[in-house]
């Protein structure tokens, strides 16, 4: 997304003054505003919640001075109102992508689209990357994953009890095994194209 | 206020009102709910939908107002990703060791039942071994209605297609192997169409060794519901081939997945998806 301007040096501090007179509580504030915008933007499903959040206080602190106060809104509601805005400006301004592999069919003949070839390496590269884990980390990742519905819940509850968690402890957990093979599945599909 | 799960899950799907969206916005903003929280309600809703668990209404919400940023694109592929190897992995060991028994039941047994405990028990593990036995055969059939069809089809699949031709009144299906995971891309049929058998063509992703003998696994909606053995590969020329057919019966509205396994356990498993509707 094209952002506007930036603002001024003047704007922002006219910012910082209206959330607070005492400069660091102010900085805190704005911390703590950017933050809760960044997420809206991001549980919105846009690609850009960063951008998108500093575009919203860019348009605040420039209307900052047309304001009505007497209404006696909440601080917060003024970036809403800005935010939900940018928000539909940014799906207008999306197209819909896309974005599962997608085979192709030849109904006069067989094709196989490279998408399937490309599964199959992930598939591979997921393999080696829980072979380099720990035992532990395979089963969990296994067992995690492999139940479905209301099988899959009652295997969660079963594993949390297993590891003295609870289930948003035990996701938090899984999500970090995650993060580590999404990096070595990356790596490794790298180097199987070189 | 705390938003719901199920609150959650609708504004995730783009299926609150304008007020109730506009409260779960303020609320996101003013972190009443940790990103954890939200990130699980995101996983959770992939994975229902990867399981076939959302309702028609929920698919076309998730594809139309979920499934559109880069970042949940990646989340989607990693949890196909992590199911898919899940589901075809051997089951490991626990995440402990097995507790050892206590042998405190043991010496309980062994007073009630005195010197004959052994002899005892041994008889009564057989009768119930017996007793299960018969359960199975009496329920198996009973509780899977396409087991007989099964056999059947076994027989009619171990004839020869090479000359299709003669399956020209047969509903014909050509499917390649990959993940469709869009309405948009899924081969749809619709079952009033089908003919009472439907000839199924699926693609190879390359030869196989002569001789080679496929499983076939029938899902639908994530649940197995016909099987066929050691079907042969038929040879065209873009590439090799299964052949097969499944009675209409079970071919009922729903996505449907087959999953083909080669001739040995290194084998890769190859993937069909397809709806009927």
């Amino acid at each position: 997304m094209k952002q506007d301007s930036q603002i001024t040096q003047e704007l922002f501090d006219a910012l910082l003054e209206w959330l607070s007179p005492d400069r660091d509580m102010a900085g805190r504030k704005y911390e703590e505003i950017r933050k809760g915008l960044v997420r809206f933007f991001l549980f919105r499903g846009c690609d850009e919640p960063d951008t998108l959040a500093d575009e919203t206080i860019n348009r605040v602190a420039k209307k900052l001075s047309s304001f009505n106060f007497e209404k006696n809104v909440q601080t917060i509601t003024y970036f809403y109102s800005f935010a939900s805005n940018i928000y539909l400006e940014d799906v207008a301004r999306r197209k819909k992508r896309v974005v599962f592999d997608d085979i192709e069919r030849n109904l006069a003949g067989v094709t196989i689209h490279p998408a399937h070839r490309a599964q199959d390496a992930k598939l591979q590269c997921l393999e080696e990357c829980l072979r380099q884990r720990p035992e532990s980390e395979r089963a969990l990742v296994i067992r995690y994953y492999a139940g479905e519905k209301a099988e899959k819940f009652e295997i969660r509850k079963a594993i949390a009890s297993e590891l003295c968690l609870n289930l948003g402890a035990l996701h938090t957990k899984v999500h970090r095994v995650r993060a580590l093979l999404r990096k070595c599945i990356e790596l490794c599909l790298n180097k199987g194209s070189l | 206020m705390a938003i719901t799960d199920s609150k959650l899950r609708r504004y995730l799907l783009g299926d609150l009102s304008e007020d109730d969206a506009r409260e779960t916005d303020l609320s996101i903003i003013s972190n009443t709910h940790s990103d954890e929280d939200l990130e699980l309600a995101e996983h959770e809703l992939i994975e229902d939908y990867l399981e076939g668990s959302l309702t028609s209404g929920e698919r076309e919400l998730f594809e139309k107002n979920f499934l559109i940023s880069d970042r949940r694109a990646g989340i989607f592929d990693e949890l196909t990703l992590l199911k898919q190897y899940a589901q075809s992995a051997v089951p490991t060991k626990s995440l402990f060791e097995p507790k050892t028994e206590s042998t405190e039941n043991y010496g309980f047994w062994r007073r009630l039942l005195g010197a004959n405990a052994v002899p005892v028990t041994g008889l009564a593990v057989v009768i119930l071994i017996f007793l299960g036995w018969i359960s199975w055969k009496v329920l198996d059939n009973s509780t899977d209605p396409f087991k007989a069809l099964e056999n059947e089809y076994s027989d009619l699949n171990a004839r020869s297609f090479d000359n299709l031709e003669e399956y020209r009144s047969f509903t014909n299906i050509d499917l390649t192997p990959g993940t469709f995971r869009s309405s948009q891309t899924l081969p749809t049929f619709e079952h009033a169409k089908l003919s009472d058998n439907v000839l199924f063509r699926l693609a190879l992703p390359g030869p196989m060794p002569e001789g080679s003998l496929i499983n076939a696994t029938l899902r639908r909606n994530n649940v197995t519901v016909f099987s066929q053995e050691k079907l042969r590969v038929y040879k065209n020329p873009e590439s090799d081939e299964v052949r097969l057919i499944f009675p209409k019966a079970v071919l009922q509205p729903g996505r449907f997945q087959i999953k083909l396994e080669g001739p040995s356990s290194s084998s890769p498993q190859m993937l069909y998806a397809f709806a009927i509707q």
